[in-house]
C-alpha cells in the first residue's frame, strides 16, 4: 500500500498524529479519496480492530467538522430570489425546441403516422372475412361488366 | 418536460447555485447576475442538451448534466470576472474563508458543502484529479492557518 509520505500536511510541525500505527499516518491522505478507493476500503476494515486508528479517525472527523463550519453556504435574500425568478422567466420565455429539433420531431411523427396506416391495412387484410367479402364484391362487379 | 417545467427545475437549483456563485464572488448582486449569465450561456451553448430535455419525459440524466454545466459556467465566468473586480473588493474585511484563492474556495465548497466527487469537481473546474487533491490539501491548510487566531483546529491540517 502506498504511503503518502510526501503529503505536506503530515510534515506539519504541530500535527497530533499518533504514529504508533503506520495506517494512522495515512488517514489524512484518505480525506480526498473516492468512496471506492481500495486504501479507504482497507482502512475501514483495519480501523475496526485498531484503537490507534479509531482515535485518529475521531480526531480527524472533529477537525473536518470544525473546518466545514468555516466554509460558508450563503443564502440569497428574498429580494434577490424574486429578481432571479423574474429574470429566469424572461430568459425562458423564448426558449422552445430549436428549429432542427422541431423538424426532427415532425419527421418522427410523420413516420409513425405512416406506420400506423400500414399496420391498420395489414390488420384488415389479415382478417379472412374481409378478403372473402372483397372477392364477392369484385365478382359481382365483374358479372355486371360482362352482362352489360 | 416543457419550458415551464424546465423553469421550475432551474428555480429549485437556485439556492445552491447562489451559494456557489457567492463564495466565488462575495457580492449579492454580482452573484445573482452570475447565475443568470450562466443559465443564458448554457441555454445557447448546450442547445442539444436543452432540446433533449424539452423533447423527452424521462430526463433525470439530462437534468444532472445541465446542473453540472451550470456550475461549470458559473466557475468559468467567476474566474474571468473575479480578477477584474478583485481590487475593488475588500476581501480582508470578510471571513477567513474569503482570504483563500478562488480555486481553493471553489473546491472546498464543492467537496465539503456539496459533498461532490472528484469526477464532478473535475467536470466543473477542468482541473485534473491530482491538481484537485493538491489544491484541496493546500486550501485546508491555508484555511486552518487563517483561523489559528480563533481556535486550534485539532492540529491535523
Ligand atoms: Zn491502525
Amino acid at each position: 500500500m502506498e504511503l503518502r509520505s510526501k503529503n505536506p500536511m503530515i510534515s506539519l510541525p504541530n500535527t497530533k498524529i499518533d504514529s504508533s500505527c503506520i495506517h494512522a499516518r495515512q488517514l489524512i491522505a484518505l480525506v480526498d479519496a473516492d468512496k471506492n478507493d481500495q486504501r479507504l476500503q482497507f482502512f475501514k476494515k483495519h480501523s475496526k480492530e485498531c484503537h490507534v486508528c479509531q482515535k485518529q479517525l475521531k480526531e480527524l472527523e472533529k477537525s473536518l467538522l470544525r473546518l466545514e463550519y468555516h466554509i460558508p453556504k450563503p443564502v440569497a435574500s428574498l429580494e434577490m430570489k424574486n429578481e432571479f425568478q423574474n429574470e429566469l422567466s424572461q430568459l425562458l420565455s423564448n426558449v422552445g425546441l430549436s428549429p432542427q429539433a422541431k423538424l426532427k420531431a415532425k419527421k418522427i411523427k410523420l413516420f409513425s403516422t405512416l406506420n400506423d396506416v400500414n399496420r391498420d391495412m395489414e390488420l384488415v387484410l389479415r382478417q379472412k372475412k374481409y378478403v372473402f367479402f372483397t372477392i364477392i364484391v369484385l365478382g359481382f362487379f365483374a358479372a355486371y361488366l360482362i352482362n352489360r | 418536460m416543457n419550458t415551464k417545467e424546465l423553469e421550475n427545475y432551474l428555480k429549485t437549483l437556485q439556492p445552491d447555485l447562489y451559494s456557489f456563485s457567492y463564495i466565488l464572488i462575495p457580492d449579492d448582486l454580482q452573484a445573482s447576475q452570475l447565475i443568470v449569465d450562466a443559465i443564458a450561456n448554457v441555454l445557447i451553448d448546450r442547445r442539444e442538451l436543452i432540446d433533449r430535455i424539452l423533447k423527452n419525459e424521462k430526463v433525470e440524466t439530462e437534468k444532472t448534466e445541465l446542473n453540472h454545466y451550470l456550475y461549470r459556467a458559473i466557475y468559468l465566468l467567476a474566474r474571468k470576472r473575479f480578477h477584474q473586480i478583485k481590487s475593488s473588493m475588500n476581501l480582508n474585511n470578510l471571513e477567513a474563508f474569503y482570504h483563500l484563492e478562488l480555486d481553493e474556495r471553489a473546491l472546498l465548497f464543492l467537496k465539503h458543502k456539496m459533498k461532490w466527487s472528484k469526477d464532478q469537481m473535475n467536470f466543473v473546474t477542468t482541473l485534473s484529479s491530482e491538481e484537485i487533491v493538491s489544491i484541496l490539501t493546500k486550501s485546508r491548510m491555508n484555511l486552518s492557518r487563517e483561523l489559528k487566531d480563533e481556535f486550534e483546529l485539532g492540529g491535523l491540517f
